[in-house]
């Protein structure tokens, strides 16, 4: 998993996430969200649309990260995930406790 | 029946190997794109689970495929500390217990799934896919 492009889009912090999130890439990608919420930003957009693959570890992380953001007053909004990835957030029940977009919010 | 059998090391990094072996069958059996992806969940998920009840002087664990008509069987076996599969709870959204979500996703996924583990000897989930008659263009 690779991130790069984080933007500062007024109040909104983007950060484009690329590659494939598992047990492997995994805390690459949380130090990465993390990092970010430092930043105090109030809203988190994750950038999807180069994310090939994320199975339950990053979904584990990603409730793990937004339950941290809600206490903060903080949100994370995940943009244009591709159908497989959209597939599990549905199962999982995951998209009704983060907001999922398909282009970024103006 | 084509039998694939490999052994991999228990280190996070084989997890995407496995994931690729996995696309590959399924792809030369025919599997359409969408199940292609749920396979590759579900293998991950498996392995996943395998690194995670491992034993430190776990060094590996194996991945069978089977090759039958119309369906692909894969098992992957591990040596671990086992699991009492009815035990695990679904995991929770708003608190604290995240767990569960990747036996939770294999059963959602896979048309059959069979979970045979014991305490310190290890698990061995055995999942299969139909091809579906559906075919996409």
């Amino acid at each position: 998993m690779s991130s790069k492009n984080i933007n500062e889009m007024g109040k909104t912090n983007m950060v484009c996430i690329k590659g494939e999130i598992d047990i492997y890439s995994i805390e690459k990608f949380r130090d990465t969200i993390e990092k970010i919420i430092k930043t105090q930003a109030p809203e988190i957009i994750l950038d999807c649309s180069e994310l090939s693959y994320m199975d339950s570890t990053g979904m584990g992380v990603l409730i793990e990260l937004r339950n941290k953001t809600k206490e903060m007053g903080q949100k994370i909004i995940m943009m244009n995930p591709r159908p497989n990835i959209k597939k599990l957030l549905t199962l999982t029940g995951v998209d009704k406790i983060i907001e999922v977009i398909d282009s970024p919010v103006n | 029946m084509d039998s694939i059998k490999l052994t991999l090391p228990t280190k996070p990094e084989y997890v995407s190997l496995a994931r690729l072996t996995i696309a590959s069958v399924a792809n030369n059996m025919g599997f359409s794109i969408g199940d292609v992806e749920d396979l590759k969940v579900a293998v991950s998920e498996a392995c996943t689970n395998a690194l995670n009840h491992s034993k430190n002087s776990d060094t590996t664990y194996d991945l069978t495929y089977v090759v039958e008509n119309q369906k692909l069987v894969f098992t992957v076996t591990d040596r671990g500390v086992g699991f009492e599969p009815e035990s695990v709870a679904m995991p929770d959204l708003n608190g604290k217990q995240l767990g569960g979500f990747g036996l939770f996703i294999i059963k959602s996924l896979m048309d059959r799934v069979e979970i045979i583990s014991e305490r310190g000897s290890g698990t061995s989930i055995t999942m299969i896919k139909n091809l579906s008659t559906t075919h996409e263009v």
